[in-house]
C-alpha cells in the first residue's frame, strides 16, 4: 500500500471539522440542582477545611503559608504509602497520617518559618519553596505517576437518578464534623481563647501571659492536621499526583480573601461559595467545564470590587469567629 | 661482565615493552578507539510518557549495540543515548532548552521525544534550525505535519514518531463505537444508541473531539446528546459522569489523559455509570492502571497503539521483553524502539550521518515491528512525514480491559464501510477477542429501554 493512500478519505472530514462543536444542554432538570447541591457541598467542604487551616495560621501567626496545600498533598501520599506500600488498613494509615502530618507541620514551622516570621515576604517565599520541595521530593520518589487511595466505603446510592458514592457522603459528613470541632476548640476551650487572643492582638496576648510563639506553633500543627483530614476524605475520591497542590491553593487563597483575610467564618463561607460556583459551572456550561477555577476567581474579584475587605473582613467585625 | 649484564637487562626491557605493546594493541578497546554516535532522548523523564520513550530507545540501543552497532563508511559506531528532561507538562521553554542543549552541547545526531503537541511545535523549530533529525514521540496533532506542507525544506527534519496522528486514532475510536452501537442493536434492541462525550481541554483532544463527533453524527447516524470539556488538570469527573447519564446517552466517548484519565476509570466503574465507555485514555494503557483503579476499569474500551496480539513476530517478542524488563505494558511512546531502528537502517543505507541524506532513506524505510509496519508519508502527501496508517502500515488497535489484561478487540475482521475503507476486511490478529458489555450497562438498559 502506497504512502498517503488514505489521504482521500481525509479531506472532507477535516474541512467539515472546522466549525465549533455543538452540544445540548441538560439543564432544566431537578437532577442538575441536586447534583449542584451534592457536589457543591463536597468541593466546598474540602476547600473549607483547607481554607480554615490557612486562615488560622494567617490570623494567629501572621504567616501566609503557601505550603498549606503542599501539606494536603503530602498527607495524600502518606496515606498512599501507608496503604499501598506498608499494607496498613486504610483507617490506620489515615490516623497515622493525621498525627504524623501535624508533627511535620510543627517541625516545618520551627525549622523554616519561625525564625523569619517577622518578615512577611520572606515567609511567603520560603513557604512556596517548601511546597516545591515537597513536590520535587514526591516526583523523585514516585515520579509523575498518578496514584489512588481506596475509599473507606465502596459503592453508591442513587438519589434522584444521580449516583452518589458513599465516600462522597462520608467526605461531606467528615468535613462538617471537623469544622464543628474547630469551632468548638476555638470558642469553648482555653486553647481557643488563647488562639483568639493571639489572633486579635499578639502584643496584648503576650502581656496577658500567653506564649504567642507556642500558640503559633500549635496552630500550625492544627492547620496541617486539618489539611490531612481534608486529604483523608478527598484523596479517596480524587487522583493523587505531585502537582495536585496547585489548584486547591488558588481556590483556598480565593476563599480566604473572599471571606475576609483572617476570618474563620468568612473562609468557610468563601470556600462554600467557590465550591458551589465550580459545581454550577461544570453542570450548566459543560463545554466550559475547564473554566470552573477561573469563574471562582472572577467571583472573588467582583466581590472584592464591591467589598474590598471581603465578606467578613475585620473592618466590620471585631470578633473573627 | 658489567657490559654483559647491561645487555641482558636491555634485552629483558625490550621483551617487556614488546609484550606490553602486544597487550595494548591487541585490546579491542584500545587498538582502535571505539566510535560512538549520540542520540538524544528529550522527554518528560519524570512522567510515564518520557519513561516509556527512554525505555523503548534503551531496548533498541542495547539490541543494536549487541549486534555490532551502526556500520557507516567502513566504521562501526555504538549508540550512546543522551537523556534530557523536557519538562514539557510544566514548561514548553524547558523542552526547547533541553532540545538545544543535546544538539549543541552533546552533539547528538538525532533526537527523539516530545509528547505534548504544544511542546513538539516548539521543539520542531529547534530541529529545523539545527538541521537535526527529530522524531516526536506520541504527539498527535495534525498541525505538526501541516507545517511541512507550508515549508518543507525548513521542517523536513521532523518525523511523526510513536503513533499516527490523533485523527487516525479517532477513526479506530469510531470503529469501536460502531462495534458497540451494533451490539446495542443486536443484544438490547436499541436501534440508535445515543452518545455522550467527555474530552479534556487540550489541543489534541479538541481536534479529536470535533472529528469523532462529526463522524458519529454524519457517518454512523448516532446522536451526540452531551459534550463536556473538563480541565486536563481536573481529578474528579463525578459531576460530568452523572450529567452524561442524565442526558440519556448509551455510549460514552472519553478523550482523556493524566489525572483526569485515572479519575475516569475509577469513577465510571465505582459509580457503575450505565454507559459503555469507549475512547482514548493515556493512563489506561499502563499496566498499573488496573491496580490504580482497583480493577474498576474493567470493560473500559480504548484506542491503543501497541497490541499484545500477534501483529507480527517482532511485536510479540517486543511485548514480552518489555513487560519482563520494565514490568509495564508498552504504549506508543515505547515505540521510540522502532524509530531508532529506522534511523539506524537509514543511516547505513545512506552511508553517512548527514541529515539531508538520511531523510531520503528514511522516506524509503519500511520497518516491521511493534505497532505494525512503520513507514512514512512522502513529501507531497497531505500530511508529509506522518506515519502511514494502514493494515500494512502503522496500525492502531481497539483494546478492552478484561480481568486485569488489555485484550485486543479491533481490528475485528470487518471493513470500515462507513469510512469507505475496505482494507481492513479480514484483518484480525491471533489473540483478538469480541467486545463485551459491562454487566451493569446491560442490566440498566434492559430495565430502562
Amino acid at each position: 500500500m502506497a504512502g498517503g493512500s488514505d489521504a482521500g478519505c481525509w479531506g472532507k472530514f477535516l474541512a467539515g471539522s472546522a466549525g465549533g462543536v455543538r452540544f445540548k444542554e441538560i439543564g432544566g432538570k431537578l437532577i442538575v440542582l441536586f447534583a449542584i447541591f451534592i457536589n457543591g457541598l463536597l468541593y466546598g467542604g474540602t476547600y473549607a477545611l483547607l481554607a480554615v487551616g490557612f486562615a488560622l495560621v494567617f490570623g494567629v501567626a501572621k504567616i501566609v503559608n503557601m505550603a498549606h496545600t503542599g501539606f494536603y498533598m503530602m498527607s495524600a501520599y502518606l496515606i498512599f504509602i501507608g496503604v499501598s506500600v506498608l499494607g496498613y488498613p486504610l483507617i490506620v494509615a489515615v490516623l497515622l497520617t493525621v498525627v504524623g502530618a501535624g508533627l511535620i507541620g510543627v517541625i516545618a514551622y520551627r525549622l523554616f518559618l519561625d525564625r523569619i516570621k517577622e518578615h512577611e515576604t520572606a515567609v511567603m517565599i520560603v513557604s512556596v519553596g517548601l511546597a516545591l520541595l515537597i513536590q520535587e521530593l514526591l516526583l523523585l520518589f514516585f515520579g509523575g505517576h498518578y496514584k489512588a487511595i481506596p475509599p473507606f466505603i465502596h459503592g453508591f446510592i442513587t438519589i434522584s437518578d444521580q449516583q452518589v458514592s458513599y465516600q462522597s457522603i462520608l467526605a461531606i459528613v467528615v468535613s462538617a464534623v471537623a469544622l464543628l470541632v474547630v469551632w468548638f476548640l476555638l470558642s469553648k476551650t482555653m486553647l481557643g481563647i488563647a488562639i483568639r487572643a493571639a489572633a486579635e492582638d499578639r502584643e496584648a496576648a503576650s502581656l496577658m501571659g500567653f506564649n504567642v510563639g507556642r500558640i503559633s506553633m500549635i496552630i500550625m500543627g492544627i492547620s496541617v492536621v486539618l489539611a490531612a483530614v481534608a486529604s483523608s476524605v478527598a484523596a479517596s475520591i480524587f487522583t493523587i499526583f505531585p502537582t495536585m497542590w496547585l489548584h486547591p491553593l488558588v481556590i483556598v487563597l480565593a476563599a480566604v480573601i473572599l471571606g475576609g483575610l483572617g476570618s474563620i467564618k468568612g473562609s468557610v463561607i468563601g470556600a462554600l461559595i467557590l465550591g458551589f460556583a465550580e459545581s454550577i459551572v461544570v453542570l450548566t456550561v459543560p463545554k466550559g467545564g475547564y473554566l470552573g477555577g477561573v469563574v471562582s476567581l472572577c467571583i472573588m474579584i467582583v466581590i472584592l470590587m464591591i467589598r474590598p475587605e471581603g465578606l467578613f473582613g475585620i473592618t466590620f467585625e471585631e470578633e473573627r469567629l | 661482565m658489567q657490559k654483559h649484564k647491561a645487555s641482558w637487562m636491555y634485552s629483558w626491557a625490550a621483551c617487556l615493552l614488546g609484550f606490553l605493546a602486544v597487550l595494548i594493541f591487541s585490546s579491542p578497546g584500545l587498538a582502535k578507539e571505539e566510535e560512538v554516535v549520540k542520540v538524544g532522548v528529550v522527554a518528560a523523564i519524570k512522567h510515564m510518557m518520557g519513561q516509556q520513550t527512554w525505555a523503548g530507545a534503551e531496548m533498541a540501543a542495547e539490541e543494536i549495540n549487541a549486534a555490532g552497532g551502526i556500520k557507516v563508511g567502513g566504521k562501526t559506531y555504538k549508540i550512546e543515548l543522551v537523556k534530557a528532561d523536557s519538562n514539557e507538562w510544566a514548561s514548553i521553554s524547558d523542552a526547547v532548552g533541553a532540545m538545544e542543549r543535546v544538539i549543541t552541547l552533546d552533539k547528538v545526531k538525532m533526537v527523539m521525544g516530545g509528547y505534548r503537541s504544544e511542546a513538539v511545535l516548539a521543539m520542531q523549530d529547534v530541529a529545523a534550525e539545527y538541521k537535526t533529525i527529530y522524531f516526536s514521540i506520541g504527539a498527535g496533532h495534525s498541525q505538526i505535519a501541516l507545517r511541512l506542507v507550508q515549508d518543507y525544506e525548513k521542517y523536513k527534519y521532523w518525523f511523526r514518531g510513536g503513533k499516527p496522528q490523533s485523527l487516525y486514532g479517532g477513526i479506530v475510536g469510531i470503529a469501536v463505537v460502531d462495534m458497540v452501537a451494533n451490539k446495542f442493536k443486536k443484544e438490547l434492541g436499541i436501534e440508535k444508541p445515543k452518545v455522550a462525550m467527555i474530552a479534556e481541554k487540550v489541543l489534541w483532544a479538541d481536534e479529536t473531539l470535533k472529528f469523532m463527533k462529526m463522524m458519529c453524527e454524519k457517518k454512523l447516524g448516532l446522536e451526540v446528546v452531551y459534550v463536556t470539556q473538563p480541565s486536563n488538570a481536573s481529578n474528579d469527573l463525578r459531576v460530568e459522569l452523572n450529567a452524561a447519564k442524565a442526558s440519556g446517552a448509551h455510549i460514552l466517548i472519553h478523550l482523556v489523559s493524566g489525572p483526569v484519565g485515572v479519575a475516569f476509570g475509577r469513577q465510571w466503574g465505582s459509580l457503575k455509570i450505565p454507559l459503555a465507555a469507549v475512547g482514548y485514555n493515556a493512563e489506561a494503557m499502563k499496566k498499573e492502571y488496573w491496580k490504580t483503579t482497583e480493577g474498576l476499569c474493567e470493560y473500559e474500551a480504548l484506542v491503543d497503539y501497541v497490541s499484545s496480539a500477534a501483529v507480527n513476530e517482532r511485536s510479540v517478542k517486543f511485548w514480552k521483553n518489555y513487560e519482563k524488563k520494565y514490568n509495564d505494558y508498552p504504549m506508543e511512546c515505547a515505540l521510540s524502539y522502532n524509530h531508532l531502528y529506522q534511523w539506524k537502517e537509514s543511516v547505513e543505507k545512506a552511508g553517512t550521518f548527514d541529515a539531508d541524506k538520511v531523510i531520503v532513506e528514511l522516506l524509503k524505510n519500511r520497518f516491521e515491528g511493534p505497532g505494525g509496519v512503520y513507514r512514512y508519508e512522502p513529501k507531497d502527501a497531505k500530511f508529509p512525514h506522518d506515519l502511514v496508517w494502514a493494515p500494512d502500515g502503522a496500525s492502531t488497535y481497539g483494546i478492552q480491559w478484561r480481568k486485569g489484561e488489555k485484550k485486543t478487540i479491533w481490528p475485528d475482521g470487518n471493513a470500515l464501510t462507513w469510512f469507505g475503507d475496505p482494507r481492513w476486511k479480514g484483518i484480525r490478529f491471533k489473540g483478538t477477542v469480541d467486545y463485551a458489555f459491562p454487566p451493569w450497562v446491560v442490566d440498566y438498559w434492559k430495565k430502562n429501554k
